[in-house]
């Protein structure tokens, strides 16, 4: 019996190819407050809580959550490696709020005949290059990233 | 799939003093619970109890609001108005009965299946009549204010739900999409909590397309219209058409019928979202009125309820909307009486309370009354889809609506008081008409630039970026796409739908085309006018397609500020008069309508802003014969161009007199005889194949839709000002160019089908005003014989195609 333990799963874009939502999304920022933005990378970040071996997390990540021709995944250790400068924001549904995307995960999940999931949780994470401060970084994203309504949000520098 | 709750256990919460109460704080307890129910209500209420002798249930207070409130009941559309015009005061009992509801029954068509009274409007359809088509458009302002994306999401996914529950069930084959936002481009002072027009636009456009293309649905009947009125309150308009067997189109509960619930479970999405309709949005955190789609989940709702359908497993269905539980039962148990065992919904939130159960609006959720002997059947069919079905209670005839909560009585209400207790308001209304200030002198841009700004221009501007997002194709029967053109890009008129995968007969040739009429800027000189005009641009839309007019049908949807004010309720009186007026006058019956009202907000400076008046009438109209169908692009060189109808002075609410910063001016109005025969005329001609193109002039006038055409079809165009049909002399190129008289269209005619064309159109006013070259320029010749204009099609296609987002 393998013990219940939360994986975290990072799917982002291969950086060879072009990645037009990142783009405008950095054209959005800018106009949004934060001038300064130079490039902004977007990745998806899956939290998984269930009993899963190593070879459940590497089946699942590459052949649900990611497309293994234009993504790439990284299972992340905590807390995640990181590369900067940048601020990394991530952006997740309240848990009072549903989220179909999961939803359809779990259902997808138990027919490719993996255990039961106990939770899963989907964030986006924005990379985003800019000599800006947190609260220019952080009004420009409430403006433009997400809507503090429905979302919960952090912000940390990375470097 | 969401986990789901077993044997919730929280009590009945029974409201022990609430008979005791005095009014202020009855009004309190109103006002915190979010019931939205006002002084006169909430002692209707009360008076109500205090006859039963007991206390009320929290979940009677909150069936009562959700059932009386202005989304389920259209309480302003329906109470008596006292409305002051000038010196004359006359009383309209019912606005709804007196201008909308009248106009439709003196109109007679045969043809009109059913009318406000589904959950959509329902007209005969096909080579045979064998078939009808559904159609319903909905507004969901509220809650794209607060999350555009979640919002356009579940407005969509409520309106295809409409046309799923419009008699047994239509198979939805076309979705539209209007929005009325502020310009993007503008820097507005806005309030802390309110989004960007910006951010409101890429989530709503987000919204439509996440969930229509997963719907497998096409979405390609939209518009955009871009006013700083729209600012704090955006208005979104989905709709959704779908083909049903004619023999379907009749739905009745019988006693015995076992109410079941089927498709996701219960949640706390979207509580209170009825009686929120009843409330301005005032920067308050709304997070419990916010609900997410799930589209994947409607798909399998409805693959399951069409088979379901086919086998005639249940007798009715309805929608899970605003109101949940609550609204859907009372709704269907109208006439009979329902009993309902509350506790055995699913449930996938444990800390639910019963009355949270009953109200609350998680999506993709339909209502069924299957006779006990198909139960097993019709389990089956949702379970081989993977669709959850329970049965909650049974339809009995007792005239109440009776809920049990683990046994015990949770609600107990006459279905009588929740359908007529309802106290009768009279509401003030007064109209008083803006102040004109022609301005006759007009500026000396030139006309090049006043083309290419008028292209450029928000409301004209391409919208390609936008209609690309939106799987268009899908289900292989968009004949007539709504881009048109060489290279489709050009402006299409309409789209038309040939419905073969609904109705799976290739044979049948049948199509339909969707138009939407709409027109703010005129509303806000003269919403009486604003009527004639939307509905006038919806019928030439669908009929330069090649649609058959005679067999239109219309759907309003009135967005209006507060109905409190008498003179905001006054302009809606206007336009509902326009509605009905416009309706007899062009012989078009309306099917379906919806209002939306209340919105209104408070600014940055803390000034209450209104929208301006918003009508949208769509028309929705049969192609008989898909192959004859028309788009709006030059076909060819040496074609002879003809103008339908005369031009006039008609400057008044022109994008011409916006952009050069001109205001006031008579509203144009439409000649409904004339435009008649016209139309039918036009139809004649194009149902003989002797139309080549065809596009109608809206903003911009006849300069602008010559352009469209031009550069659609990669060809130019001459035409000679002097031959244009006029209603009095006019002198003036640029009122001749730019002037937006309604009920105008611009026909190509090949040259070996003029004689058989003009035959065709004897007697009504259809002119040669110009024709067709190969060389892509436009060149007009002026009233004195001299060429006026002569530039290449190229920049002005250039500046039509610049846009503010992409």
């Amino acid at each position: 019996m393998i013990a219940a333990s939360t994986h975290r799963i990072e799917v982002s874009l291969k950086s060879e190819y072009g990645d037009a939502e990142s783009s405008s999304l950095a054209v959005v920022l800018k106009s949004s407050g934060a001038p300064t933005v130079s490039k902004v990378r977007k990745s998806r970040l899956y939290e998984i809580r269930g009993s899963f071996t190593a070879a459940h997390i590497n089946r699942l990540s590459r052949d649900l959550l990611c497309d293994p021709i234009t993504e790439d995944f990284r299972v992340l250790s905590q807390p995640p490696s990181t590369q900067g400068p940048f601020w990394r924001v991530e952006v997740r549904l309240k848990p009072t709020v549903l989220d179909p995307e999961a939803d359809t995960m779990k259902n997808a999940m138990t027919e490719m005949g993996f255990p039961a999931p106990d939770f899963i949780r989907i964030a986006s994470i924005y990379k985003i290059e800019s000599k800006c401060g947190k609260p220019q970084i952080e009004s420009s994203a409430v403006r433009s990233l997400l809507n503090p309504i429905i979302h919960l949000y952090s912000i940390t520098a990375c470097s | 799939m969401t986990e789901k709750i077993e044997n919730p256990t929280l009590p009945v919460q029974v409201l022990s003093d609430f008979n005791s109460l005095g009014i202020k704080e009855l009004k309190n307890l109103s006002a915190q619970n979010l019931w939205s129910l006002n002084e006169k209500e909430i002692l209707a209420v009360q008076a109500y109890f205090r006859s039963l002798k007991r206390n009320p249930t929290r979940a009677e207070i909150e069936t009562v609001a959700q059932s009386w409130s202005e989304h389920c009941r259209h309480k302003t559309f329906k109470s008596p108005i006292r409305y002051q015009e000038g010196s004359k005061t006359v009383l309209i009992k019912n606005l709804f009965e007196e201008t909308i509801a009248r106009a439709t029954r003196q109109t007679k068509k045969p043809w009109c299946l059913s009318v406000f009274k589904d959950n959509a409007g329902i007209v005969s359809f096909g080579k045979k009549g064998q078939w009808a088509l559904a159609f319903k458009v909905e507004t969901h302002n509220h809650p794209c204010a607060i999350e555009p994306k979640g919002g356009a999401e579940t407005g969509l996914g409520g309106v295809i739900r409409d046309v799923l529950a419009a008699g047994l069930g239509a198979k939805p084959v076309l979705s539209t999409d209007i929005f009325c936002v502020a310009p993007p481009d503008k820097k507005l002072s806005l309030p802390p909590k309110a989004l960007s027009p910006e951010r409101i636009l890429r989530g709503l456009i987000a919204g439509v397309r996440d969930y229509g293309n997963r719907m497998g649905i096409p979405t390609a009947a939209g518009g955009l219209y871009f006013d700083e009125g729209y600012a704090l309150n955006p208005l979104v308009f989905v709709g959704s058409v779908g083909v049903l067997p004619a023999k379907a189109v009749k739905k009745e509960i019988r006693p015995g019928d076992l109410i079941v619930v089927a498709g996701g479970l219960t949640g706390k999405d979207g509580l209170h979202g009825a009686t929120f309709s009843s409330a301005n949005l005032n920067g308050d955190d709304h997070s419990t009125a916010v609900q997410i789609g799930h589209p994947l989940n409607e798909k399998r709702v409805m693959e399951a309820l069409l088979n379901a359908r086919d086998k005639k497993l249940y007798h009715s269905v309805t929608d899970c909307g605003a109101g949940g539980l609550s609204s859907a039962i009372t709704e269907m148990a109208d006439i009979v009486g329902a009993r309902v065992q509350l506790e055995k919904e699913s449930l996938k939130a444990s800390d639910m309370e019963p009355w949270e159960i009953w109200v609350s609006e998680s999506q993709e959720r339909m209502v069924f009354a299957v006779p006990p002997s198909n139960l097993k059947a019709f389990e089956k069919v949702f379970a081989d889809e993977g669709v959850e079905s329970r049965v909650v209670g049974e339809f009995v005839k007792t005239g109440r609506i009776e809920v049990l909560w683990n046994g015990r009585p949770l609600i107990n209400l006459s279905l009588k008081f929740i359908s007529n207790g309802i106290p009768v308001e009279e509401k003030k209304a007064v109209y008083i008409p803006p102040k004109g200030n022609e301005s006759r002198a007009l500026p000396k841009k030139s006309l090049a630039e006043n083309l290419k700004n008028i292209l450029s221009h928000l409301n004209v501007c391409s919208r390609e970026w936008l209609i690309r997002q939106y799987d268009h194709e899908v289900q292989g029967g968009t004949v007539i796409k709504p881009l048109q053109g060489t290279r489709h890009d050009g402006p299409g008129d309409a789209s038309v739908i040939w419905p073969q995968a609904a109705t799976k007969d290739v044979s049948d040739l049948s199509g339909f085309a969707v138009g939407h009429g709409l027109n703010p800027a005129s509303g806000k000189l003269d919403p009486y006018q604003m009527a004639w005009l939307c509905a006038d641009e919806a019928l030439r839309n669908i009929l330069c397609v090649g649609a058959d007019i005679s067999r239109a049908a219309f759907l309003d949807n009135f967005c209006w500020g507060n109905p409190e004010n008498p003179q905001v309720l006054g302009s809606l009186v206007k336009a509902a008069m326009g509605c009905r007026d416009a309706s007899l006058g062009f012989q078009i019956p309306f099917i379906s309508g919806k209002d939306s009202l209340y919105n209104e907000s408070k600014d940055a400076s803390g000034k209450m802003v209104s929208i301006p008046g918003t009508l949208l009438i769509s028309a929705i109209a049969p192609v008989p014969n898909i192959e004859k169908a028309v788009t709006m692009d030059m076909k060819g060189p040496g074609n002879s161009l003809y103008l339908v109808g005369q031009t006039g002075e008609d400057m008044g609410g022109s994008l011409y007199h916006e952009i050069n910063g001109l205001a006031g001016g008579a509203v144009p109005r439409v000649d409904a005889r004339c435009a008649r025969r016209n139309f039918a005329a036009v139809y004649q001609a194009m149902s003989k194949g002797l139309v080549a193109s065809a596009h109608d002039l809206s903003e911009g006038g006849l300069l602008t839709a010559v352009a469209e055409m031009a550069f659609s079809g990669e060809f130019g165009a001459m035409i000679d000002l002097d031959a244009l049909p006029k209603q009095k002399p006019i002198y003036s190129a640029e009122v001749l160019l730019f002037s937006e008289t309604p009920s105008r269209i611009l026909l190509e005619v090949k040259p070996e089908h003029e004689a058989a064309f003009l035959k065709c159109v004897k007697g009504s006013c259809v002119k040669r005003v110009g024709s067709s070259i190969a060389n892509p320029i436009i060149k007009i010749i002026g009233l004195d014989g001299l060429v006026l204009f002569e530039e290449s099609t190229a920049p002005f296609k250039a500046a039509w195609q610049r846009t503010v987002l992409s």
